[in-house]
């Protein structure tokens, strides 16, 4: 009975937020709270297409790093990798192997300078819902506009451009001649020519209208009534051209500067921060040139590097890349993962060979807190210290970090599109005599395979990865010798479970790769505990794609290049999307059942299993689409709880979760864009903890185009969570516009967020952006940031942004 | 008086005629837009359907159905069709494109009267690709590969995809050719095939090659002119 009631309440909340959100058609939500995040911003997301993501933060000074972790619609792990931070942002992006039609989860790992982290949005770690980002069937396929020229991030000068555009497999509703065509929002439609259903614009008609740089072209339809039907967007990019002689081969550049100036109060603390950051693109013939350097006063010798640098050379068959760069080889042995050093391949297409070396981390020296004298005190962060520099024998210390350096080399057969076969061996270290006070370092070494083979013209594709490391969590004694070995592994006190031959087995095969003593890690390599496998099959006919995939990771199993792989699980993973009538409804259904304890390590065995489903419409009409999706967690380990001992580690809970989601396009007196999404779970504790929670999530989003000058947003939020009777709600509301107060020269962007509930925060944004010249613009930024009760901070900066 | 009765008949009759001819003109109604030129390096003319004058092709220059276009030496015409497919007309060729538009679906037909011709033809549903040549007519569903014609005699190779090609002449024979293998018709019209050699790949690949060097040349009275041409 007291479920119903519970269950009614529930279900009353629900409909008087969704009605409280259509009540407010103006109205929006926006994301999570946070002291750090200002807003997260993601590019539009199309299916099978890479997601940029922008996170403005409120203020930088004590973070170390920010991850952004994120998974589709379906799958219950989540791929991580680290955000390049510049200033008050930082930048990365979802691959679009993870785009998939409805929703990419996502959400943030702050890890700030003393080792504390939060997550954006909060608590995700003990139930707290991820952000979402919705994701777009292929508009190729829904708009019908075919651009057949320029293509996308095609590079090209001024006079090569040609803009063509066919309405030919548009829908027979489309006007022709109302077919819009812009180049950054600018209207250049009537410098089009209408050939039936082509349109075409060449820029040499037109010199100097578009300048050297990246641009958009757009193109929107419309029926005879002047209802917008669909749009079609693509980048491309200008190059400025420069005739060396008149002999000589074309070189081709851009170039963009950006200088950033900005002060932080925050808790009374006047921070100064000054960055500087420079790109270039240039091509001469087949070869492209590009480099980066960022330079901030953020640098410091306590943190990890700031600054960045890069440089790159590169053709069809050859790349080399110096600096910080983030080399994707195999998913299980180095995946995005920031390397300072040199990175290069060589692609012959039967054969290629591709290596990195380079600093995964540099060096931070620790430092002793408090010398210890004539003292025998024990600890675990008590050591022995320079007694002629300290003063005493013994110190309370901080560790630091050790430069740690990686090598990668993967040779492959095939060019990839058919097939490919991998190996892929990678070592990296701890540079010992990088730091005087440290503790552990560390070496590890993993060799891995890779095969990839597609058929039926790419419908069938099996893809399958292995690796095995070892790993010694600290070298500082050395490679022990034989007989070393004998007294430790097979002397009378048996200090390490491990046969002393089959260490000396180890150490001659492994030796000569890596430090071997009784800290290397598995010491049994045929228990599987550092194997780790995955391999998927992939199916795409009639419209539907099927994927099966297997994955083992052992216990043990770990890359240096790789820290965000999920240990210790087994089991296999089947998804199924369905595009139907005419890609206007899209099915999905994925099951997941994965196990862990593999090498007998735990108490018991946990089950989990995971179903998601979710239906999404795109009717391309007048009517909103919309996404309704379910989904249940279930972990299980099947102990008997009988036993007085295992009620502690009995597992056995659900989670049922709820998604709706409406985004309509529609015109009152002016176009607006409005979004509502509702997220909500319940999770049942069936041990005796009961640790039972449920949360709610209500977002309700509207952009209004008053004109071609003026925006406005609006946004409301509520979230709501009761985990083990912790109750946490809160209300969010954001307002504000963007004005273009004279076009192409001087905008204003004004932003009030206040939050109210269990989180009280206002936060203020203003932005001035000037247009100085074409190709020089001026940004001013303030923001106030207030917590009642406690602070008022604020950050006023000043960026200026230079193109060649 | 008369002198306006006999103005009045001769505008009478010119209305008559015109509209006579109006109803009478749907065989001449302007051609729908097939495609354009997307590229034209060096020496690109183009004559429109029952023109006898050649003129420059330009970039952007739009192609109707029966509208022909030829190439000079060391010249390369691309023309795209308005379903994205693409033919690349290489040096001292001639073809004339025909295209016939029902609604959504444009039926197209490019005839090589000489010359080498580059296909790379998107995936037609319901609708028709074919070339015709002296020799032989080939029906396209979705592929790439090159004709060359010389002298009445056709050479097809075809790199992907599969053609459906019937010769026109002597014995009319019908074969289906399959990717990596080449065709040839002669008068006779008998089709031989065979297995594609390096040669055919190698020529495929230059056939493909749009590369150009563009040179600027400014005069003494500082006029520029930019010259551009194919890289070998």
């Amino acid at each position: 009975m007291k479920r119903n009631i519970e269950s009614k309440i529930k279900i009353k909340n629900i409909l008087f937020f969704i009605a409280a959100a259509l009540i407010f058609l103006n109205g929006n939500i926006t994301a999570q709270f946070s002291n750090y995040v200002s807003s997260v911003e993601t590019s539009e997301a199309i299916d099978g297409e890479s997601v940029d993501v922008t996170v403005n933060l409120l203020q930088n000074a004590n973070i170390a790093k920010i991850i952004i972790a994120y998974r589709n619609f379906g799958a219950t792990e989540y791929t991580e990798s680290e955000l390049v931070m510049t200033g008050l942002s930082a930048k990365g992006f979802i691959p679009g192997s993870h785009v998939k039609i409805p929703v990419v989860d996502y959400f943030l790992t702050l890890t700030f300078l003393d080792g504390s982290y939060e997550t954006f949005p909060e608590k995700i770690f003990s139930g707290g819902l991820p952000s979402q980002i919705i994701v777009k069937q292929d508009e190729d396929i829904e708009s019908g506009i075919l651009i057949l020229s320029p293509e996308k991030n095609e590079e090209l000068t001024e006079d090569e451009l040609l803009v063509s555009i066919s309405l030919l497999r548009s829908s027979k509703f489309v006007a022709n001649s109302a077919t819009k065509i812009f180049i950054d929002n600018n209207d250049i439609t009537e410098n089009v020519l209408f050939a039936d259903d082509l349109l075409l614009y060449r820029a040499a008609n037109f010199p100097g209208s578009i300048s050297p740089g990246k641009h958009v072209l757009k193109v929107v339809t419309f029926d005879n009534l002047g209802k917008e039907l669909s749009t079609e967007k693509i980048e491309f990019t200008i190059k400025s051209t420069r005739i060396l002689s008149s002999a000589e081969t074309v070189f081709t550049y851009n170039a963009d500067f950006r200088g950033e100036s900005r002060n932080e109060n925050y808790n009374s603390n006047s921070t100064w921060f000054n960055n500087l950051m420079g790109s270039f693109i240039g091509r001469l013939d087949d070869w492209k040139f590009k480099g980066r350097v960022y330079v901030t006063s953020e640098e410091k010798k306590y943190r990890q590097p700031q600054n960045r640098y890069f440089a790159s050379v590169e053709n069809e068959w050859l790349k080399v890349e110096l600096g910080d760069n983030f080399p994707r080889y195999s998913k299980l042995i180095l995946d995005g993962k920031r390397v300072r050093g040199i990175s290069g391949g060589l692609y012959l297409g039967f054969l290629n060979l591709e290596s990195s070396y380079g600093q995964l981390t540099r060096s931070i020296e620790g430092r002793v807190i408090t010398p210890l004298p004539n003292s025998d005190t024990l600890g675990t962060n008590i050591i022995p210290i320079d007694p002629n520099k300290y003063g005493a024998d013994l110190g309370v210390v901080s560790f630091g970090k050790y430069e740690r350096d990686l090598t990668v080399i993967r040779p492959s057969f095939g060019s990839g599109e058919k097939f490919q076969l991998g190996f892929t061996y990678l070592h990296s270290k701890d540079k010992m005599n990088s730091i005087d006070i440290g503790t552990s370092p560390q070496e590890n070494l993993v060799l891995g395979t890779d095969l990839m083979t597609s058929a039926d013209d790419r419908r069938i594709i099996l893809t399958a990865e292995a690796a095995i490391n070892i790993t010694n969590e600290d070298i500082s004694t050395g490679t022990l010798t034989d007989s070393e070995i004998d007294t430790l592994f097979g002397g009378q006190d048996n200090f390490f479970d491990a046969d002393p031959e089959d260490v000396k087995n180890i150490k001659n095969i492994v030796g000569n790769f890596i430090t071997v003593n009784q800290f290397l890690n598995p010491l049994n390599p045929h228990k599987l505990s550092s194997f780790a496998a995955e391999a998927a099959l992939e199916l795409n006919y009639f419209d539907n794609s099927l994927k099966a995939t297997y994955l083992y990771r052992g216990n043990d199993f770990r890359s240096f290049g790789q820290s965000f792989l999920r240990n210790d699980v087994a089991g296999f993973n089947i998804v199924d999307r369905m595009k139907l009538i005419q890609n206007k409804l899209f099915l999905s259904v994925t099951y997941e059942r994965l196990q862990d304890n593999l090498q007998k390590t735990k108490i018991s065995t946990t089950t989990y299993q995971t179903l998601n489903t979710s239906i999404s419409f795109y009717p391309r009409a007048d009517l909103p689409n919309v996404t309704v999706g379910y989904s249940r967690f279930e972990n299980f380990n099947g102990l008997d709880t009988r036993k007085i001992d295992n009620g502690m580690y009995y597992v056995d809970e659900g989670t049922d979760k709820y998604l709706i989601q409406f985004s309509y396009n529609f015109d009152g007196t002016i176009r607006h864009n409005a979004y509502l999404s509702v997220v909500a779970s319940e999770k049942k504790d069936y041990t005796s903890r009961r640790s039972d929670g449920h949360n709610l999530s209500t977002s309700l989003m509207l952009n209004s185009n008053w004109s071609s000058d003026l925006i406005s947003f609006f946004n409301i939020t509520y979230y709501n969570s009761d985990y083990s009777n912790i109750i946490y709600r809160y209300t969010t509301l954001s307002v504000g516009a963007r004005y273009k107060a004279i076009p192409n020269k001087l905008e204003f962007s004004l932003n009030i967020s206040p939050s109210f509930g269990d989180l009280e925060r206002q936060a203020f944004d203003f932005l001035t952006t000037y247009y100085a010249l074409n190709n020089l613009r001026i940004v001013l930024q303030a923001r106030i940031f207030r917590i009642p009760d406690s602070s008022t901070n604020s950050i006023i900066g000043i960026t200026s942004q230079w193109n060649i | 008086m008369k002198n306006y009765i006999k103005y009045l008949k001769l505008v009478l009759g010119i209305i008559v005629l015109i509209t006579f001819e109006a109803f009478a003109a749907p065989n001449n109604s302007p051609a729908v837009t097939v495609g354009f030129i997307m590229k034209a390096v060096q020496t690109v003319d183009y004559r429109e359907f029952n023109n006898t004058d050649w003129e420059d092709a330009k970039i952007g220059t739009t192609l109707k159905s029966g509208d022909e276009v030829k190439t000079g030496l060391r010249s390369l015409a691309i023309i795209k069709f308005k379903d994205n497919s693409l033919l690349r007309v290489r040096e001292k060729s001639l073809v004339t494109i025909f295209g016939d538009q029902q609604r959504k679906k444009v039926d197209k037909n490019t005839e090589i009267k000489s010359g080498t011709l580059g296909f790379d033809v998107t995936k037609q549903s319901g609708e028709e690709f074919k070339f015709t040549t002296p020799t032989m007519v080939a029906s396209i569903k979705g592929t790439s590969g090159y004709f060359k014609v010389i002298d009445s005699k056709t050479f097809l190779f075809l790199e992907s995809g599969i053609i459906e090609i019937e010769s026109t002449v002597g014995v009319k024979e019908k074969v289906t050719l399959t990717a990596g293998n080449t065709a040839t018709v002669g008068m006779d019209g008998i089709v031989l095939v065979s297995k594609a050699s390096a040669d055919d790949y190698s020529e495929s690949e230059a056939v493909k090659s749009t590369k150009t060097t563009r040179v600027l040349i400014r005069t003494s009275s500082d006029e520029e002119y930019i010259l551009e041409y194919l890289e070998k």
